[in-house]
């Protein structure tokens, strides 16, 4: 039996946007305090999204998930937990205040750490399931 | 209603809306040999994250009190969770296995420059708007 997708993705959606907001203004603070923070080199969103990137690499790397799991957990949940549109209006910032160094750096650093931890998480739980 | 519930009953609905919108719009691009599910709802998503930041932006709308939720339902809630990273970093895995690099690379690059692009433009409009 199969739960009505769009009931698993709109519910996943509403809790993985909820974590993202709960997460950015509670971390905003502290997270500020690593390099860069202050001025502006935005440690929460790229946080948020290497870690939906590491999650979803996991799942899809399992040999058999079901549909429901897909919807809820990588449409729904992570889909809504990582974003793209905050981290284009954080780019925008940073290139409307000429923070040419911080800007590259964020989009490089967003895209390529995204990449690895999701290769990275599919290939170790492929391997785990194989086992 | 205590604001920080507003608030995240606002993100909650917004994401779900985001959610289950991202899902409808990845049969625009289901007929492509390239993995390009997320590209029109990240494109979207950042369109109405630059068009809602310059809006709200103004002094008009900074005045009414339905701003403190419908502001973060708006960019918090649905453009945070249409857009997605996940997806688009499991999509660039799917490219690099199926297909190349170039491939990969090609797709990463034009996302974020239609991101850029699309939430440039909808900041300018945002602006233009006499209110």
């Amino acid at each position: 039996m199969h739960f009505p997708p769009y009931l698993l993705i709109a519910l996943g959606g509403a809790i993985g946007s909820v974590v993202r907001w709960m997460i950015s203004i509670r971390l905003d603070d502290s997270l500020a305090l690593l390099p860069l923070g202050k001025e502006g080199f935005a440690w929460p969103t790229l946080l948020i999204n290497i870690l939906g990137c590491l999650l979803i690499g996991w799942i899809a790397g399992h040999r058999k998930h079901s549909l429901d799991v897909w919807h809820f957990w990588v449409v729904g949940v992570l889909g809504g937990f990582t974003t793209f549109s905050t981290f284009i209006l954080e780019t925008t910032w940073q290139l409307q205040s000429q923070n040419w160094i911080y800007a590259f750096s964020y989009v490089f650093i967003t895209f390529v750490a995204c990449y690895i931890a999701t290769s990275y998480a599919l290939k170790k739980s492929k391997q785990r399931s194989n086992k | 209603m205590n604001e920080t519930v507003s608030t995240l009953f606002a993100v909650a609905i917004g994401g779900a809306f985001g959610a289950m919108l991202r899902y409808r719009f990845r049969f625009i691009t289901k007929n492509s040999k390239i993995s390009m599910g997320s590209l029109p709802s990240n494109i979207i998503a950042s369109f109405v994250l630059g068009l809602i930041t310059a809006l709200f932006s103004d002094a008009f709308f900074a005045m009414q009190g339905w701003q403190s939720w419908f502001q973060p339902f708006l960019t918090v809630g649905f453009a945070g969770s249409l857009s997605t990273f996940s997806t688009l970093a499991l999509e660039m895995h799917e490219n690099t296995e199926k297909r190349n690099w170039t491939t990969t690379f090609g797709y990463a690059a034009f996302t974020f420059g239609a991101g850029l692009a699309a939430f440039g433009i909808g900041f300018f409009i945002g602006t233009s708007v006499p209110v």
